[in-house]
């Protein structure tokens, strides 16, 4: 059972290490204390104070750009549209085209007198880079796919370029279920299925998002 | 310069919730630091921070329409940071997620202005507390973190915990009691 008067003892340590108290206060309270109680006091507010002084951390570098990837993948830039549009049909057409030729393409049409397109969003250098560049793998990403009667399944995506040469294997799994896990590091990542290495799927059990030419492309968000 | 630097927080939410998305990115830039450091000092994991975080701020994009302003942004960010700590928590059966901290000592290293050995003294301090969080559970730890690292007052508590004064006096005794006990054991 708690005494009357440990009661207002605690309320007058837990206002004083509230900050609650003024000087004069704080001094009263002191007075008031026992010689153990005092010594418990202010050995718990030198802990406390390492306790708030920590030092505030650096933020991970990525953190906005990969929130902000997240919640606006719809959002990107019209070249990046354009390469997604072309890698993606290009099985379609019976081409092969490579990242470089894409690239080609894609500045051509930006950079045309004709203005094919609209002639605002330029493609920056650090876009075509990024077309070559596969990210460094960080959280495993399972994909997978129900395709009866084929005899491959592939992932296309913004993580490869669209690339058919550069697709991940899907491998059996048995009762035509085909899977693979693929380690990418955070951010939006639009995606398609190339069955028998002509024909694009989208996953019908993703979440969507249309390419802007009349189709839709899967879309996971790695966080 | 961001275009919305400013805007308070309220003006860009109404900015978002009228299409501009990209406004999101100045609340982001603003309360980042607050929320990765609540979630580090709480989780005591690095990269298990920055994913909450991020999710954090996708989430509460996401239902920025049911932010009714009655508690400021920062606080109602601080809740769902720390609601899915503790779902994550939760998830795995555990109390803390601490990682090696020798791994982050660039990130909890003392500030350069301070003497080499000082900086070492202090290195050596912040990793203690840090590793006497660790070891106090959840729901003691969160109230500490709220009331001496954040300086949030007994009522955003409340609001942010959803309970009530007396539940958080209470809790928040016991929490000082245990911390200083493991504080002075590690001495």
């Amino acid at each position: 059972m708690i005494r009357v008067t440990e009661i207002s003892d605690d309320d007058m340590m837990r206002r004083y290490l509230d900050g609650e108290l003024d000087q004069s206060e704080r001094s009263r309270c002191m007075e008031n204390l026992s010689i153990v109680q005092k010594r418990e006091l202010l050995e718990m507010e030198k802990a406390l104070q390492a306790l708030g002084n920590l030092p505030a951390l650096s933020v991970p570098a990525d953190l906005a750009s990969n929130v902000m990837a997240a919640i606006m993948p719809d959002k990107q830039p019209l070249s990046t549209r354009i390469r997604h549009w072309l890698l993606r049909h290009s099985p379609l057409l019976g081409l092969e085209i490579g990242s470089v030729a894409v690239a080609a393409i894609v500045l051509f049409l930006m950079l045309s007198p004709g203005k094919f397109l609209h002639p605002e969003a330029a493609t920056s250098h650090s876009d075509l880079q990024a077309m070559a560049t596969i990210p460094p793998a960080n959280s495993r990403v399972g994909f997978s796919l129900y395709a009866p009667g084929a005899k491959s399944v592939s992932l296309i995506s913004d993580f490869n370029g669209w690339s058919s040469e550069r697709s991940v294997q899907l491998h059996p799994l048995g009762h035509d279920k085909w899977g693979v896990a693929v380690k990418l590091p955070p951010g939006s990542y639009q995606y398609a299925f190339l069955i028998n290495g002509h024909k694009v799927v989208t996953d019908p059990a993703a979440r969507q998002v249309n390419d802007d030419f009349g189709h839709k492309n899967a879309i996971v968000t790695v966080i | 310069m961001g275009r919305g630097e400013n805007l308070s927080d309220e003006e860009i939410i109404s900015d978002c919730l009228k299409g501009n998305g990209h406004a999101y990115a100045e609340l982001v830039r603003r309360h980042q630091r607050m929320v990765f450091n609540v979630l580090y000092r709480f989780l005591g994991n690095y990269e298990a921070s920055q994913d909450i975080s991020q999710e954090t701020f996708i989430a509460a994009y996401r239902k920025l329409d049911t932010f009714n302003g009655r508690s400021k942004f920062s606080t109602w960010l601080c809740q769902i940071a720390l609601n899915k700590a503790r779902d994550m928590l939760r998830g795995q059966g555990m109390e803390s997620l601490c990682d090696d901290l020798e791994d982050h000592q660039a990130v909890l290293a003392a500030e350069d202005r301070e003497t080499p050995h000082r900086r070492l003294e202090m290195a050596e301090e912040n990793k203690r507390v840090q590793q006497v969080l660790n070891k106090m559970p959840a729901n003691y730890r969160e109230i500490l973190l709220l009331k001496h690292l954040q300086g949030f007052s007994n009522e955003e508590i409340v609001g942010l915990l959803k309970t009530s004064i007396e539940n958080i006096k209470v809790r928040t005794f016991r929490a000082r009691q245990m911390f200083k006990r493991i504080y002075e054991e590690m001495r």
